[in-house]
């Protein structure tokens, strides 16, 4: 069937004579059963050439193309991918082109911010009579592929390659996460989220089946079950209520560490373009994450406070169609560092905090994207960094000590900073009337205990009447996913609940903090097609310094 | 108490507290603060006629707060000496100059506005520190929404619910509307073995938590009653027989899970969550009423009190004494007695109390010279 390994490698040749001249770009076609490679097909028995740099995988369907498949389609080396399927209206599966289509849009922009130029992506739709335009449309894209030269360098791609894994210190991991203090009270299943809509979910039975796995098997998983491993929304509320102070999440994370020894990983969201998208940027590409910055901010390359905008730029348009708009946090945020007279730099090499692959067990991708991170901070010489996103925050101001021993940067949230410019006046706000209520992002509410902040801050705007939901602060609801994995029908019953709440104190705006709780609520509140506005509280007070 | 007062070489000093101590064993100095009540305590004869008439309201400490009392009052019924207090910061008289009510109503003239604190001083051989306890403050353990859930009360909240001198009369009515409450659950553990609160088991709350539930089977035989608990701790002779007789004999369930969570439904009712490790599952329970084992912290004040007398605390703020001498302090003729040096049940204090009594005596026997209690100056 193949078109393509009867073809005589003409650069190959050329090679020899003389080497290195000719770039031969790696070319990945994804294409559709029905149409496209049947035109594929078409071409081969017409004996029409085209380069053999293409590397054909036939799928069902165009629309099953994941993002994923082409993020790890570059990650291992291919230097362009192209996605072929039926002409819109030919689908076999009615509209599976349609959404290949809108899923190529979001990715080409992905695509764009992580610095990979948008001509190495391409859709095309290719009808099984069109071997013509097959070879054509394959010609001229490995010619365009051809003249960018290689996305990454070889080393770049061994880079990516880890080591044998290591064997973890079991007795360490032991006396940190407190697992043997445990008494089997129950209480962390009992106030578990998940176990709230999850009927098999129970901390305290999972380290139990830990426990008999490892002494009595010797292998530390064997009783346990992967949804066990992989359903923990980590957002700590067992740990934060155990009498015994056992850290549960930090447990999962070990575990799924060694889960993921074996391949098991969990059931990542959004096909696992997330955990992609960020490990790629561990590559070292030039990335385009600063286009937002309105020619109107006011930004200082050399200001020793630097402003840490982490994943919005790629949340951006990923979940457009949610209703949230991550980079609105991003804009508001530099306006009102501006207000306050500071002006930030914001950083072109800064790459995602590692947050979401550390909870996810990917301890080593999390450590490349610190050690990069770390580099800048010594490298730009910034004394203070100022974060929008609870996550990054947390990431920064725990994590990174606990695997880097030095970080000698001041950590401030923007919670705190308005907080403490409020109290001295430095802010001024206006007017701004309407109900209000508040969620508390896990990782600045529980896992730092900033409470009280938050509350000050949108108190101090006047008319903004603040209602409390039936669980706040240190027994807030998780919006549902900390880190990209696991969104089931259990975490939408979990927002709906917390909807719910919401609704409940009449209020008609959910203020957010954390771009996570936003895009997650917002998912939810569509879907369940509430009333309930979903809303990121700096608007909140962007809008209220606009009234002042 | 009233015995303790009558004796005739016991001087009690109520309403007051300890400013300093000197001295060593067989002759201590402590300086005792008396706090004014503004009652002329020689010409009181106790009647209650000025309390009648106050026009205070202010919440009773007695009753947690589930009852009001006036600005002038009786601590309790059977409080010693039986004579009242004004609370100078409820007393309009005092705080606003103006009323004077009971000191009219008083036929005694025993009022006294103008009262001041006075110092007394007493030299004694030996002391005996007998403070007691209090009770963990559950609005710290947020989870359970002690203080904003109405319908969750601490156990010393329910002592008097279901006393029948207390503000219900003995009936175990709801907070939030009034309405009697037929399905109460009780929540152990709260504030006790727990490092983020109290890392120690507080001792009496699975005996008196099987004690309240049972009498509410006896109040109301229509009642349901779950204690929920991490583990029974019934040590003592005769200790499991009375537990079991609460499961066997009056139908109090046990579920054996510390409650996670405690949310309030639409209808004001206490949602639970909590597991049920037997049955390994996570669920709910809907009740009219939560009661709380609130755990046994320190008193107010033992750190200073120690720190006046000299004696060290142990880690959690209780007394500190050592296993072999339980009623020893660290200083010589400065004994503990009861719940200032750790929980300790009813009859486990006295014993304690007469072993601390036992002991005192014998420092004030072994030094001669010891001038009489109450010898002041
Ligand atoms: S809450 Fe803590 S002590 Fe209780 S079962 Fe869970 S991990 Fe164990
Ligand atoms: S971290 Fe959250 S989701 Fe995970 S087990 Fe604990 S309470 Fe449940
Ligand atoms: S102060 Fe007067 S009225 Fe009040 S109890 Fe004493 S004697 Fe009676
Ligand atoms: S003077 Fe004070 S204590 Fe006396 S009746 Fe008036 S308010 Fe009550
Ligand atoms: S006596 Fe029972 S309820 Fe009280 S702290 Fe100990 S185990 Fe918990």
């Amino acid at each position: 069937m193949s078109t393509v390994t009867k073809q005589p490698r003409k650069a190959e040749k050329a090679e020899e004579k003389a080497p290195a001249t000719v770039f031969e770009p790696s070319i990945l076609a994804f294409a559709c059963n029905w149409c496209s490679y049947a035109g594929a097909d078409l071409a081969g028995v017409s004996r029409l050439q085209y380069p053999p740099n293409v590397k054909l995988i036939r799928v069902m369907c165009s629309g099953r193309v994941s993002p994923i498949f082409v993020l790890e389609a570059f990650k291992k080396g291919a230097d362009g991918v192209i996605i072929t399927g039926c002409h819109i209206g030919d689908c076999h599966y009615q509209d599976g082109n349609v959404k290949a289509e809108t899923m190529f849009k979001k990715l080409a922009e992905v695509l764009r911010v992580l610095g990979v130029e948008p001509e190495r992506l391409r859709l095309e739709w290719i009808s099984a009579s069109e071997g013509q335009r097959f070879a054509t449309i394959m010609t001229e894209f490995t010619e365009k592929v051809r003249k960018l030269g290689p996305l990454l360098s070889p080393e770049q791609i061994k880079a990516q390659e880890t080591g044998p894994a290591e064997s973890s210190d079991l007795k360490e991991l032991v006396r940190e996460t407190g697992v043997y203090q445990c008494i089997e009270c129950g209480k962390c299943t009992g106030g578990c989220l998940m176990a709230r809509f999850n009927p098999q979910v129970s901390p305290r039975l999972a380290m139990k089946n830990f426990f008999v796995s490892y002494f009595s098997h010797k292998q530390p998983l064997k009783l346990l079950s992967m949804d066990e491993v992989w359903y923990c929304l980590t957002c700590e509320t067992c740990h934060y209520h155990c009498p015994a102070g056992v850290d549960f999440a930090k447990f999962i994370v070990w575990l799924r560490s060694e889960a993921i020894k074996l391949g098991k990983t969990g059931t990542p969201t959004h096909g696992g373009v997330m955990h992609a998208m960020m490990e790629f940027q561990a590559l070292g590409l030039k990335q385009n994450r600063l286009d937002w910055v309105d020619s109107s901010a006011q930004v200082d390359e050399k200001s020793d406070t630097m402003y840490y905008v982490g994943c919005l730029p790629y949340f951006e348009p990923i979940f457009t169609e949610t209703g949230a708009h991550p980079l609105a946090m991003a804009r508001n945020t530099l306006k009102i560092l501006n207000a306050l007279g500071i002006k930030p730099s914001v950083y072109e090499g800064e790459v995602c905090c590692g947050h979401d692959l550390y909870w996810t067990g990917n301890i080593e991708g999390f450590k490349k994207l610190a050690a990069l991170n770390l580099e800048n901070i010594q490298k730009t010489g910034v004394k203070r960094i100022i974060f929008s996103c609870p996550e990054c925050f947390y990431t920064y101001k725990i994590l990174y000590p606990q695997f880097f021993k030095t970080v000698e940067v001041e950590t401030v949230h923007m919670m705190q900073l308005l907080d403490e410019k409020i109290k001295k006046g430095e802010l001024k706000l206006g007017r701004l009337e309407g109900k209000f209520t508040f969620q508390d992002p896990c990782r600045l509410g529980r896992l730092l205990a900033i409470y009280d902040e938050p509350r000050r801050v949108l108190k101090s705007v006047k008319g903004l009447d603040l209602q409390c939901m039936e669980e706040i602060r240190k027994e807030s609801i998780c919006c549902g996913s900390t880190h990209w994995v696991s969104c089931s029908s259990y975490t939408k019953q979990l927002q709906k609940y917390r909807l719910g709440q919401a609704v409940d104190t009449g209020a008609s705006t959910l203020l957010t903090a954390c771009p996570k709780c936003q895009i997650h609520l917002s998912c939810a509140a569509k879907d369940l097609k509430t009333k309930m506005k979903i809303q990121d509280y700096t608007e909140i007070i962007v809008q209220a310094m606009e009234q002042a | 108490m009233a015995a303790c007062s009558d004796h005739p070489n016991i001087e009690c000093l109520t309403y007051s507290a300890v400013r300093e101590v000197s001295g060593n064993a067989g002759d201590f100095t402590v300086t005792v603060a008396k706090r004014p009540r503004y009652i002329n305590e020689s010409l009181c004869t106790g009647c209650g006629e000025c309390t009648e008439k106050c026009p205070g309201k202010v919440p009773d400490e007695f009753n947690l707060g589930l009852a009001k009392r006036k600005s002038i009052f009786f601590h309790f019924a059977q409080a010693v000496p039986r004579i009242p207090v004004i609370d100078p910061t409820a007393c309009l008289m005092l705080t606003k100059g103006k009323c004077g009510v009971c000191q009219k109503k008083c036929g005694a003239g025993a009022i006294d506005f103008k009262q001041t604190e006075q110092l007394v001083k007493a030299r004694v051989g030996t002391i005996v520190v007998a403070t007691g306890f209090d009770i963990y403050d559950a609005s710290l353990a947020t989870e359970y929404g002690f203080g904003r859930i109405k319908n969750v009360l601490s156990s010393l909240q329910y002592e008097r619910l279901i006393s029948a001198s207390g503000p219900s009369g003995g009936h175990l009515n709801k907070p939030s509307d009034g309405k009697p409450a037929h399905k109460i659950a009780y929540v152990l553990c709260v504030g006790s073995r727990d490092i983020t609160s109290n890392n120690y088991c507080s001792a009496l709350c699975c005996m008196y938590a099987a004690k309240d539930a049972m009498l509410a089977r006896e109040h109301d035989a229509g009642s349901e009653s779950f204690v929920f608990y991490t583990d029974t701790r019934c040590s003592g002779k005769g200790f499991w027989q009375y537990f079991e007789k609460a499961r066997s004999e009056y139908g109090v369930n046990f579920i054996r899970g510390r409650v996670s969570r405690i949310t309030e439904d639409h209808s004001g009712n206490p949602v639970m969550w909590y597991e049920d490790t037997k049955q390994r599952r996570a669920k709910t329970l809907t009740a009219d009423m939560v009661i709380l084992a609130n755990a046994i912290v320190p008193a107010f004040g033992t750190d200073k009190l120690a720190a006046m007398l000299g004696i060290e605390l142990d880690k959690f703020g209780f007394i500190a004494t050592n296993s072999f001498s339980p009623t020893d302090t660290n200083r010589d003729g400065i004994f503990v007695a009861g719940c200032v040096g750790g929980p300790r049940d009813i009859a486990e204090a006295v014993a304690h109390a007469s072993a601390a009594a036992a002991r005192a005596a014998e420092t004030v026997t072994r030094e001669a010279a010891v001038p009489a209690i109450g010898n002041r100056g």
